[in-house]
């Protein structure tokens, strides 16, 4: 007896004149009358469980779709796993001056008037500085230059001692000029540099408050306060 | 009420669904809902499993229907997918999901006594414990005939199979279930009143 045949006896699937082969065979088969007794206990066994309500989240279609009556915690899931898939895919959400911003890839960078170039010329700017700085030539350096060029040209050309002693007041003059003239272009140079670290910190200030403000204003919005509210805080007020 | 698919009324039914008739999708859904969730239910005994089971086949039925030729193939076709979406949602079931079956039926295994009377509720969890046991192919095919009361041509039909493979597959499915519970020491006293 093989097993289709079993299973078409169990569940009535043959013929009558197979039928009664196959009950007189399982007559003289006690091995296969004990089998079919542990199958029909199982499907016995089976009966016990019987059918269940579904849950209510059942698909329906409307006009614009498929549609789901899903369950809160279903919602709640979706959307911490939106946060989590949107965290590790780079999406970033913000809070700027001009509302929320939605944006991908490395976070959003904020403008606050100073861009990455012009904190590179600045430094560019302080380097050149301390370049000039140090290169800078004093005047007692200059006046040895100035007298040895005269002492030159006096050897050379029999300067008289009268001459040669205005001529060196004329020099000692033009090196203290040179010299101060100097001074005034390192001053200016840096005042513009000093001014540009007061606007660059004045700038970055102004942005940070504003984006606070910003910050209050987007909290005190959220917190609604209809008429009826108002009226009762203000009755309140008055007792 | 089982439908008469040969009828007129049914193909008629088909054919609304096929023009997009809501009215049509409703009466499919209130008939096969159920059965496609308790199906889905037996199949991994698991709420939400069900619950996903049935919108994927709903889904899928309502979007594919269009490639439904034969009207009176509407079960065995409905069946085909919500089977499918078994077996898919099976194989991505979590493992959270199975160490709990497996606690539940090592659970199984120390609760019955001799003179133990199980509850209903604990009686038709244990049998849905034990329906988890078994390969797939063969807890389908004992879903489809005891509980979906399908016949044999039809179950070979929606899972693209002979009629014979499915006997076998129903044999075995029994026999599995059988040794589980001698295993077990699930006596016929146990359970049956």
């Amino acid at each position: 007896m093989n097993k289709e045949q079993i299973i078409d006896y169990l569940y009535g699937g043959l013929d009558e004149g197979t039928r009664e082969r196959f009950e007189l065979e399982v007559e003289q088969n006690p091995a296969l009358a004990q089998e079919l007794e542990e199958l029909r206990q199982v499907r016995r066994f089976l009966t016990q469980s019987e059918d269940v309500e579904p849950a209510e989240v059942t698909p329906s279609r409307t006009k614009k779709g498929i549609t789901f009556r899903s369950r809160w915690w279903s919602m709640a899931a979706t959307f911490l796993f939106l946060m989590i898939a949107g965290k590790l895919l780079g999406i970033q959400l913000e809070m700027q001056q001009q509302g929320i911003v939605l944006s991908y890839g490395s976070p959003t960078e904020r403008n606050l008037g100073w861009q990455e170039v012009d904190i590179k010329e600045l430094v560019a700017k302080l380097e050149k500085l301390d370049e000039k700085i140090q290169t800078m030539p004093d005047t007692t350096a200059i006046s040895a230059m100035m007298a040895g060029q005269m002492a030159r040209h006096s050897g050379k050309y029999q300067i008289p001692a009268s001459d040669l002693k205005s001529l060196r007041a004329q020099q000692a003059d033009l090196a203290r000029q040179t010299s101060d003239q100097i001074q005034l272009q390192q001053q200016a140079y840096i005042q513009e540099v000093v001014n540009d670290l007061i606007q660059y910190w004045d700038t970055r200030r102004t942005e940070d408050i504003q984006l606070i403000n910003a910050g209050l204003d987007n909290i005190a919005q959220s917190i609604q306060f209809n008429d009826k509210e108002l009226l009762s805080f203000q009755s309140s007020e008055n007792l | 009420m089982e439908a008469d698919f040969e009828s007129p009324a049914y193909k008629e039914l088909v054919l609304k669904m096929q023009r997009g008739e809501e009215s049509a999708y409703q009466m499919v859904m209130d008939q096969y809902g159920k059965r496609v969730y308790n199906f889905a239910m037996r199949y991994a005994n698991d709420d939400h499993f069900a619950s996903e089971v049935v919108q994927q086949t709903f889904i899928q039925v309502f979007e594919k229907i269009d490639q439904l030729k034969d009207p009176s193939k509407l079960k065995s076709w409905l069946y085909r997918i919500a089977s499918n979406n078994c077996i898919s949602q099976g194989r991505s079931m979590s493992r959270r999901r199975k160490v709990e079956v497996d606690q539940a039926l090592m659970h199984v295994a120390d609760a019955p006594s001799p003179s133990h009377h199980m509850e209903r509720k604990e009686l038709k969890e244990l049998v849905l414990n034990i329906l988890q046991l078994i390969p797939p192919e063969q807890r389908q095919v004992i879903i489809m005939k005891e509980y979906e009361g399908l016949k044999f041509r039809e179950i070979a039909d929606i899972l693209n199979t002979s009629e014979n493979t499915i006997k076998a597959r129903m044999y075995y499915g029994l026999d599995a279930m059988k040794k589980i519970m001698i295993r077990k020491n699930l006596n016929k006293d146990l359970y049956y009143e």
